[in-house]
């Protein structure tokens, strides 16, 4: 598929060394890191608004600096969304999404938008009374209304509860059918939940691109007759114990395991009382990544 | 989408409370110093109309005023536009903005739209505040035009500037500062940059002082457009740096300096060479325009006048016209108290004196007065005065002080910038007579003088003759115009007059401000030149009940037409001027010029006129202002008062709050 933003050697020493990537139609890329790391750097260069930034960024197959139209396609919406905190919730909307649209948006399209993300009982709030999840979603529509093709994201759920992560997390799944999006994070559920591929970043630099399926899921298991490790390893799928504490125990699971695998545990009459998959081997590796560049 | 921009700045400003704040406390500074200020001109008033000063309200209420909002627009620009660029940056959203597909110009014009449309409205509202005087004053409402033009003017300069230093920093304050800094220098400028030296042009207070004087300059115009246009390039030169690669960068701010330069240097010179005046609320008598035109060079004026508001005005208004036509016109100020030594050795001998320099020569202005100003300037321009050449040696009106001489109007003309001489008719005309008088001959003139006489129009000479018993041949020979036999007597006199004396309205061609009469004695009926050459202009005429009594003039008098007395009207004045530009005055009386009545009723004002007429001189001769009437009730007096002092400020910070705790309960 043909790339929709394409990053050519892009430095602006010593925030970003030779950053290189392609996005394509619809694909979801995390960008992670720790702080530090340079992903919102590299998030402000592909959006453009860095210009000191070398190398050259094509969006659509255009360079970037030549077509400054193409800005429409790009939606980039930093970690602390800077909203017009004196203006209400349908305000800032209408104003950012016509920056983008070139025009006035209609009321038919503002109404659409705020439902979409779920703003339409706050449409007369002030901004700068809303939660964080709230400025987050308004940010989003605000970005989202033009329906750019290109969407970048800079540490979208930080600094929000569980809840109103998860509730982000579940939008964001929505808008990325339709686009190309880039998470920077370094929050591993979102690049678990929503990405398909990874960058690991490290001091400006990307240190690793993989898929995302190369990741190991994992599951934590709760047992009320906790069987011998060799009991669970001989399960099908069941790759490693990760650690085992009383009756619960955390098993990586190998690619392709069963779908039925929590059905299976439950038949073997241990006393299954838990069955919880959630996290990867990712936070493993990119430790020993980030360890091993610096180290 | 620089709409989408303007209509979002437009919603901060008027969404939030500051502006409405604003405003309220301009509102009320600007309302209280106009009332102050009301107070204390009805005080002097009556002062002021006995003096003479012609000042009135436009130039005592409505200009202090306006001063005073121009200053408080110099901060309100800096201080709503202080965060346009600044703060934006420091939230984070002109990033945003700039990852949009907005391009920059668009982006600063929305900008500066948005700013300067609030700060307008601003000067708008003291401008309708100061139009509501109109309720019991006369305003000059050209002049208010000008001055808003102007205001907005100022308030494009000062938004261009705020933006422009906002798109340097992230700190609001710091963008404030500057603005604040380098708007106050433009101000001061006048000041302390010396008048020939080429930053003058930069100040500000003389550019904006024409339109609020009611005169619109190209020089005003170029000024303004330009500093705003280098305003608006210095804030996109700001702004490339968040925005262009930085070759890209390099080569547009090169040619952004570059442009500026050339567009700064151009319009200078361009302002200074090609200064023409597009509209003006008061035309200028023309005289001063003549003698200004013929004097080349810088003109320096010092008045040497004490810190006295009501005097500086006066001098400011006379010396107005100077600083609008001439390109290199400055005004010092001298206290003569404070420096009396300086006054003394310079010659000042009261306050109020001026001392004007031009052309390498200096002349002293005794009274801050046109005439005398107008003498001066003829001085310096070497024109020497308009003469008015009094024909002498057959019989005519003595210029002496004898009940019979013409004493006191020679004073009057003096006083006015003429100079009246005595020439003896037999000798050359001289070469810078503006006007030949014949004031009452009693011998006609002999064919070589009517000759010369002849000549002397034919070059576009002007002629004032005041008709008596005698030389009508001469008169006639000369003009065309004939004599009626008889004295003019009238059967309806009115109150005081006898007979023998007509009360005749001042021709409205002549021009003369206020209305009334001048009262003829013994006058001649005139009749018109049959001549096709010689058109009229004006005649004073008498009533129908005027004939031409051809018998004694005792007892009951009664018109006998078998002895050819004709019944009026009569044209006892006429005023005749031909192709070759000449014009001629002929009055059938001169008792009106004489001592014993020159002063008596409007005989010294159509005189004056005449005169004017004659010498194309359009010097204004009133003597009180237009617009020094206060004509409203106390109570409306005192409700223009409250509302603009109490209710209209009040109500717009009451708005502001209103706005404010509607929009925080959504």
């Amino acid at each position: 598929m043909k790339a929709v933003l394409q990053a050519q050697a892009l430095s602006l020493p010593p925030r970003l060394k030779n950053l290189s990537l392609r996005l394509r139609g619809n694909e979801t890329i995390g960008l992670l890191g720790i702080n530090g790391a340079g992903k919102s750097t590299a998030l402000m260069a592909l959006a453009g608004v860095l210009p000191d930034t070398q190398g050259e960024l094509r969006v659509m197959g255009e360079t970037l600096s030549n077509a400054p139209a193409l800005r429409r396609h790009i939606a980039w919406l930093p970690q602390q969304p800077a909203l017009h905190p004196d203006l209400s919730v349908a305000e800032n909307l209408a104003f950012f999404a016509g920056l983008r649209l070139m025009r006035r948006p209609d009321s038919r399209q503002l109404a659409q938008t705020l439902e979409r993300f779920d703003l339409g009982p706050l449409r007369k709030r002030l901004a700068h009374r809303l939660s964080g999840g709230e400025r987050m979603r308004l940010a989003l529509a605000s970005v989202l209304l033009n329906e750019p093709r290109i969407l970048l994201l800079d540490e979208p759920t930080a600094g929000l509860d569980p809840l109103q992560a998860e509730r982000l997390r579940g939008l964001l799944q929505r808008e990325s059918s339709e686009r190309a999006v880039l998470i920077a994070s370094h929050l591993l559920p979102d690049i678990e939940q929503l990405c398909e591929r990874i960058l690991l970043m490290h001091a400006g630099s990307v240190i690793a691109d993989e898929p995302m399926h190369t990741a190991k899921p994992r599951v934590r298991v709760g047992l009320a007759h906790p069987p011998s490790d060799e009991a669970l390893l001989a399960l099908p799928g069941v790759a490693r114990i990760v650690s085992a504490n009383h009756g619960e125990r955390i098993l990586e699971l190998a690619p392709g395991f069963p779908e039925n695998l929590a059905e299976q545990v439950a038949a073997r009459g241990w006393g299954l009382q838990r069955w919880e998959p959630g996290g990867s081997d990712l936070l493993a590796r990119f430790r020993a990544l980030s360890t091993g560049e610096s180290g | 989408m620089i709409g989408h921009l303007v209509r979002h700045e437009l919603r901060l400003r008027f969404l939030t409370p500051a502006w409405w704040l604003l405003a309220s406390g301009i509102w009320l500074v600007c309302a209280w110093l106009l009332f102050a200020q009301l107070q204390v001109y009805q005080e002097i008033q009556p002062r002021l109309v006995a003096s003479g000063a012609n000042l009135g309200i436009n130039e005592l209420l409505v200009a202090p005023t306006l001063n005073v909002l121009a200053i408080l627009l110099l901060v309100i620009a800096p201080l709503l536009g202080m965060a346009s660029l600044a703060g934006e940056r420091r939230s984070g959203r002109l990033a945003l903005l700039l990852s949009t597909p907005l391009s920059l110009p668009q982006m600063l014009l929305g900008k500066w739209l948005g700013l300067l449309l609030p700060v307008s409205l601003i000067a708008a509202g003291i401008l309708g505040m100061l139009s509501s005087l109109a309720l019991g004053m006369q305003l000059d409402w050209a002049r208010l035009a000008t001055a808003m033009a102007g205001l907005i003017l100022l308030s494009a300069l000062a938004s261009a500037l705020s933006l422009a230093c906002s798109a340097f920093t992230r700190q609001a304050a710091a963008a404030f500062a500057a603005a604040l800094t380098v708007l106050i220098f433009l101000w001061l400028a006048d000041g302390f940059v010396e008048t020939g030296s080429p930053l003058h042009w930069f100040a500000l207070s003389p550019h904006l002082g024409t339109f609020l004087q009611g005169t619109v300059t190209s020089d005003g115009l170029i000024y303004f457009t330009t500093l705003t246009l280098a305003a608006l390039a210095l804030a996109m030169v700001g702004l490339l740096r968040e925005r262009e690669s930085p070759p890209r960068r390099r080569l547009r701010e090169l040619l952004a300096f570059l442009m500026l330069g050339i567009l700064l240097a151009a319009a200078a010179n361009l302002s200074q060479s090609q200064r023409h005046t597009l509209f003006r609320s008061a035309p200028l008598p023309e005289a001063l325009l003549e003698t200004l035109a013929a004097i080349n060079g810088p003109i320096t004026v010092t008045a040497w006048a004490p810190d006295y508001p009501i005097l500086r005005a006066r001098i400011e208004k006379l010396l107005r016209p100077l600083r609008e036509i001439h390109p290199d016109f400055t005004l010092r100020w001298n206290d003569p108290q404070r420096e009396p030594q300086l006054a003394r050795e310079t010659g000042i001998t009261h306050d109020g004196e001026l001392r004007i320099e031009a052309m390498g020569r200096a002349q002293r202005v005794p009274q801050p007065d046109h005439a005398s100003l107008l003498r001066a300037l003829r001085h310096l321009a070497r024109r020497g005065e308009p003469w008015i050449v009094a024909l002498q040696g057959n019989g005519e009106a003595p210029l002496g002080e004898s009940q019979q001489g013409l004493g006191a109007w020679v004073r009057s003309l003096n006083s006015h910038g003429f100079r009246v001489v005595g020439v003896d008719a037999a000798g050359p005309i001289p070469d810078n007579a503006a006007l030949l008088l014949a004031a009452a001959p009693a011998q006609d003139y002999a064919q070589d003088q009517v000759e010369k006489l002849k000549a002397f129009l034919r070059r576009g000479g002007r002629l004032l003759w005041l008709q008596e018993a005698g030389a009508s041949s001469s008169l006639a020979n000369l003009t065309g115009i004939g004599v009626l036999p008889g004295t003019l007597v009238t059967s309806a006199g009115s109150a005081g007059l006898s007979p023998l004396q007509l009360n005749v309205p001042i021709p409205v061609e002549l021009d003369v401000p206020e209305s009334g009469g001048a009262i003829l004695d013994r006058a001649f009926a005139l009749l018109p030149p049959e001549d096709g050459a010689w058109r009229i202009h004006a005649r004073l005429q008498t009533g129908a009940h005027a004939w031409n009594e051809t018998g004694p003039l005792q007892g009951e008098l009664q018109r006998n037409p078998l002895q050819g007395e004709r019944s009026g009207p009569h044209a006892v004045g006429l005023l005749i001027e031909n192709g070759d530009n000449a014009r001629i005055a002929v009055i059938g009386d001169s008792d009106l010029a004489r001592n014993a009545q020159f002063g008596g009723a409007g005989n010294a004002r159509l005189l004056l006129s005449v005169v004017n007429w004659l010498t194309d001189n359009r010097l204004d001769t009133r003597t009180a202002a237009d617009d020094a009437d206060i004509d409203w009730s106390p109570v409306v007096g005192i409700s223009l008062a409250l509302f603009h002092l109490l209710v209209g400020p009040a109500l717009l910070g009451l708005a502001g709050m209103q706005i404010q705790r509607r929009r925080s309960r959504a």
